[in-house]
């Protein structure tokens, strides 16, 4: 009888399962379809970090090299000089986003809330040099900003990322022609 | 009706050869061409929808959508699928046995084809109504183990040669109650031709509640012999990487998975006719019935493949050996009885 | 206990299972570093006799990232961010681990509502990795539909991360004296309506996989270890404790608030693949339980306490220790008294268990290498660091 009973319990366990993927099927999907839906990231969800600015558009940044220092992975690149007010004016900032680790660090600990992670992500691009995001481009995403400042982050328009890209592969474009003789992929890195 | 015509057409045809004097082989031949082009289209179309239907099921099942983008619910994937199988680079590993690893997939994939000669789909319409139709399939089984072996063999692969090594075992163990339990229907009908079986089950009921025992020991030993999970062995992705299969790539991979298909589909429609009263059955035409309940084995297998664990090889073999051949022995004798008496 | 590991590993190969069965020629293969369910790039070099499996011999290293020298150059706040990537399943525990040891070294008193958030998070993740281990497990076995019901649930956790964290994975959420961001009312309800239908979901997955014979068959006999055996190789977390051993750093070194909650350490005795299934399932529960404790009685206040802006560790040893999903993660820490550790060592509780492999798997069938592999639950990243 023994082997009887661990038929019956053998059928039964299997016909459980049967009836939990059954049910399941008959459920509607769960499946987000990326590129044409997307989700509704919380603010504070850490993108790409970007740079504020001011209502005039001013940069916030007053290049202490706080950031810079603080950063695990020192993709963070500053070059700055003294203003005629003594006061220092902020000439370079590039990040390497491909080498960027999203900690947010940056963000915390920039004492005049002049960085901020945005909710950019998609940073696919066809040269490494272009993962290197300029003080231009930084800022053009910055001044999109929707949302108040929560958990170090904000909320930009969508595509901006995009457009900035877009901008950026006109501008080396017209760059690029009158100087012929510097190389075409350094001259969107050099301007 | 279609049979009807087609019947009629092929009289009149006979007719002009015999007043023309023409030889009568080439009609024969041309037939019998004709029913290889016909029984070929069906598995290829029932194929790509099958692969189709799996993935949707499987996506449901697992609360996603499946293929949705190419074509109307993703219909044309298996097309695009395909398609893109056939322009892979043909590769055949440096250490392989090149003639072997050619004939494998096609020695899979022929057997897989040729059950379908004593397949009935419909009133009349059946290739060739052999008189040891059950006999002919079970000999054609059989030959999944050859190619398996050979494609194993011949990748110079240690996975490979596992994988076959397990299909041999499995398959040979499955073949046992998979007849036994097919001879269960034999003895009711009286007679190993696929048609008698049919006209059996009209005139009593079908044999699913004269041989319950029978037709779970048909199912088990028949997912088992088609290498479909919990019985995936002889692949196990898990454990040995892709198993037989590991090194085929492009065209003669995707033979191998026609074959499966093919395979699984095979084993539904002889489901359906050994158990389900073929084609027969009210009101629909006879061949929309034995789609019907051809489909309807191939959603079982279907689900069961989405919903279990693969079983490890021993108990794969304690589960054939001690547990279903016993039981087909005793459904074979008890029916014997009951014929007798 | 034996500390002469290698006289009690002879005694036990004497007796693995399926040793008087007839031996074939042996076969070397090798299982990884690219192998479906070898969780990454575990490489195992098996010697097998058919499909019995007569040695193994794990390769590791296959992933290192020399975390532990990385630290050695980066100042405390910097470090946060790399424990994240040892055991990248789990790094709010690895996180703590850091941030206690620091703290302890200090003596930074961290406020009380911080010490919940942490608390919450921790069991959160537990779960959240539990899920993936579930997941997997199933997949190695060879049923794939768990795997996407077990990731369903997660990602219903990975949301609520993101929203406090900002991160689905890489939280860098602990900070020395507090955490990062505080909490929210309405993230407190969506957790706790979460946590009303999770047990309908594990329910579910055990009616699915838990209760299927074919598991049972499996997983139940399969890669036994003993009490001694997991003592004397430092096993820890759910491998030890399915050996029957109620050792949990939550109740023998609590920390955070874990001595004012209610729960019960989930044990079984037989030490085997089922055994350790049973305890993560049982875990997962008494995760929910504590959770439910805790958001009932997160108190108002301050999440950061008063960490000096430089973090400087006073010269000297630390080790402080959590009980992650997977085991104990220790951080013993040497400071010189600079800004940077003089060196930090990672306690891995997967690097360990590890060892344990050759000795659950001899004997044993390929298949169930897999098996084994899956319910040590092992993740390469913090295996190699």
């Amino acid at each position: 009888m023994g082997v009887l009973k661990n038929v019956v319990n053998s059928v039964v366990g299997i016909a459980k399962g049967h009836k939990v993927t059954l049910k399941e099927m008959l459920r509607p999907t769960v499946t987000v379809m990326y590129p044409q839906e997307r989700l509704d990231l919380p603010v504070g969800s850490r993108g790409i970090p970007v740079l504020l600015s001011d209502e005039q558009g001013n940069l916030l940044c007053t290049s202490c090299g706080v950031c810079e220092r603080e950063c695990p992975v020192q993709v963070i690149h500053i070059v700055s000089h003294r203003g005629e007010d003594k006061r220092k004016v902020l000439d370079e900032f590039d990040i390497d986003m491909s080498r960027c680790m999203f900690c947010g660090i940056c963000a915390e600990v920039c004492a005049f809330g002049a960085i901020a992670m945005s909710d950019q992500y998609e940073l696919d691009d066809f040269e490494q040099g272009d993962l290197i995001y300029h003080k231009d481009q930084l800022a053009a995403i910055g001044r999109t900003q929707r949302t108040p400042i929560t958990n170090y982050g904000i909320k930009t328009e969508v595509g901006v990322l995009d457009q900035v890209r877009a901008g950026r592969a006109s501008a080396a474009q017209t760059a690029a022609a009158p100087a012929t003789s510097t190389p075409s992929s350094e001259g969107s890195r050099s301007e | 009706m279609l049979v009807d015509w087609v019947a009629s057409l092929y009289q009149s045809v006979q007719a002009t050869f015999v007043a023309h004097g023409w030889p009568l082989w080439v009609l024969a031949v041309l037939t019998a061409v004709l029913k290889v082009a016909g029984v070929l289209v069906w598995i290829l179309l029932n194929v790509l929808f099958l692969i189709w239907l799996e993935r949707k099921i499987s996506g449901h099942v697992q609360n996603r959508p499946g293929p949705v983008y190419t074509g109307r619910f993703g219909l044309l994937q298996t097309l695009a699928d395909a398609l893109k199988v056939l322009l892979k680079e043909d590769v055949i590993p440096a250490g392989a046995d090149r003639w072997v690893f050619v004939l494998a997939p096609l020695v899979a994939f022929v057997p897989s084809v040729m059950i379908w000669v004593v397949i009935p789909f419909s009133r009349g319409v059946q290739a060739q109504d052999l008189n040891i139709g059950i006999l002919y399939v079970a000999a054609l089984a059989s030959f999944t183990v050859p190619s398996l072996l050979m494609a194993g063999w011949s990748s110079d692969n240690k996975w490979s040669l596992m994988g076959a090594l397990r299909s041999a075992a499995q398959l040979i163990s499955y073949e046992v109650p998979l007849i036994l339990a097919e001879l269960g229907v034999v003895v009711l009908a009286g007679s190993l031709r696929l048609s008698d079986i049919i006209a059996a089950q009209q005139r009593s009921v079908w044999f699913l509640f004269l041989q319950p025992v029978g037709f779970v020991v048909y199912f088990i030993a028949a997912l088992a012999e088609s290498n479909r999970t919990p019985f995936d062995l002889p692949e196990a992705e898990s454990e040995l990487v892709a198993g037989f299969n590991t090194e085929y790539s492009g065209f003669r991979w995707s033979i191998f998975f026609l074959t499966e298909y093919a395979n699984l589909l095979g084993m539904a429609s002889l489901a359906a006719t050994l158990f389900l009263g073929g084609w027969s059955g009210p009101f629909l035409p006879p061949f929309v019935w034995f789609v019907i309940k051809t489909y309807f084995f191939v959603f079982l297998a279907m689900w069961i493949r989405w919903t279990l664990p693969r079983i490890r090889v021993d108990q794969l073999m304690d589960l054939g050996w001690k547990f279903l051949l016993p039981v087909a022995l005793v459904n074979l004798v008890v029916t014997g009885v009951f014929v007798v008496l | 206990m034996a500390l002469d590991t290698h006289s009690e590993r002879r005694t036990e190969t004497l007796e693995i299972p399926g040793s008087d069965l007839p031996r074939t020629e042996e076969m070397m293969v090798n299982m990884g570093p690219q192998h479906p369910s070898t969780h990454g790039v575990l490489r195992a070099v098996l010697t097998l006799d058919g499909e019995r499996i007569v040695d193994v011999d794990s390769d590791v290293g296959y992933l290192h990232r020399c975390f532990e020298k990385i630290c050695e150059q980066q100042n405390y706040p910097q470090i946060i961010p790399y424990t994240d990537r040892t055991d990248y399943l789990a790094g709010m525990t690895n996180e703590l681990a850091l941030v206690l040891t620091v703290e302890k070294a200090i003596g930074l008193e961290v406020p009380r509502r911080a010490q919940y958030i942490r608390t919450i998070m921790a069991e959160l993740q537990r779960i959240h990795s539990h899920l993936i281990w579930f997941g997997t497990f199933a997949l190695d076995m060879g049923a794939t539909t768990p795997f996407l019901y077990s990731f369903r649930e997660r990602e219903t956790i990975s949301d609520f991360f993101e929203e406090i964290t900002g991160a689905r994975m890489m939280y860098n959420y602990m900070r020395y004296g507090g955490v990062r961001n505080d909490i929210t009312s309405e993230w407190v309800k969506k957790v706790q309506a979460f946590l009303k239908r999770f047990p309908e979901n594990l329910q579910e997955y055990d009616d699915l996989f838990t209760g299927n014979p074919i598991v049972h068959a499996r997983t139940q006999g399969i890669g036994k270890i003993s009490a001694e055996q997991a003592i004397a190789y430092g096993a820890s977390g759910p491998v030890l404790r399915a050996t029957g051993v109620p050792y949990d750093i939550r109740r023998a070194d609590p920390y955070l608030v874990y001595d004012e909650l209610q729960f019960d350490i989930a044990t079984a005795s037989e030490g085997d693949v089922w055994a350790r299934y049973q305890v993560r399932m049982q875990e997962m529960r008494q995760s929910v339980r504590m959770l439910e404790q805790l958001l009932a009685g997160v108190p108002e206040g301050e999440i950061m306490g008063k960490a000096p802006r430089i973090i400087k560790v006073p010269a000297g040893h630390y080790y402080g220790h959590v009980d992650s999903p997977r085991g104990e993660v220790g951080c013993y820490l040497v400071s010189t008294g600079e800004r940077t550790p003089y060196r930090l060592h990672w306690r891995s509780p997967c690097f360990v268990h590890l060892q344990l492999l050759p000795l659950m798997a001899k004997g044993h069938l390929m298949a169930d290498m897999v098996a084994i592999i899956g319910s040590i639950d092992i993740v390469m990243g913090e295996v190699d660091r």
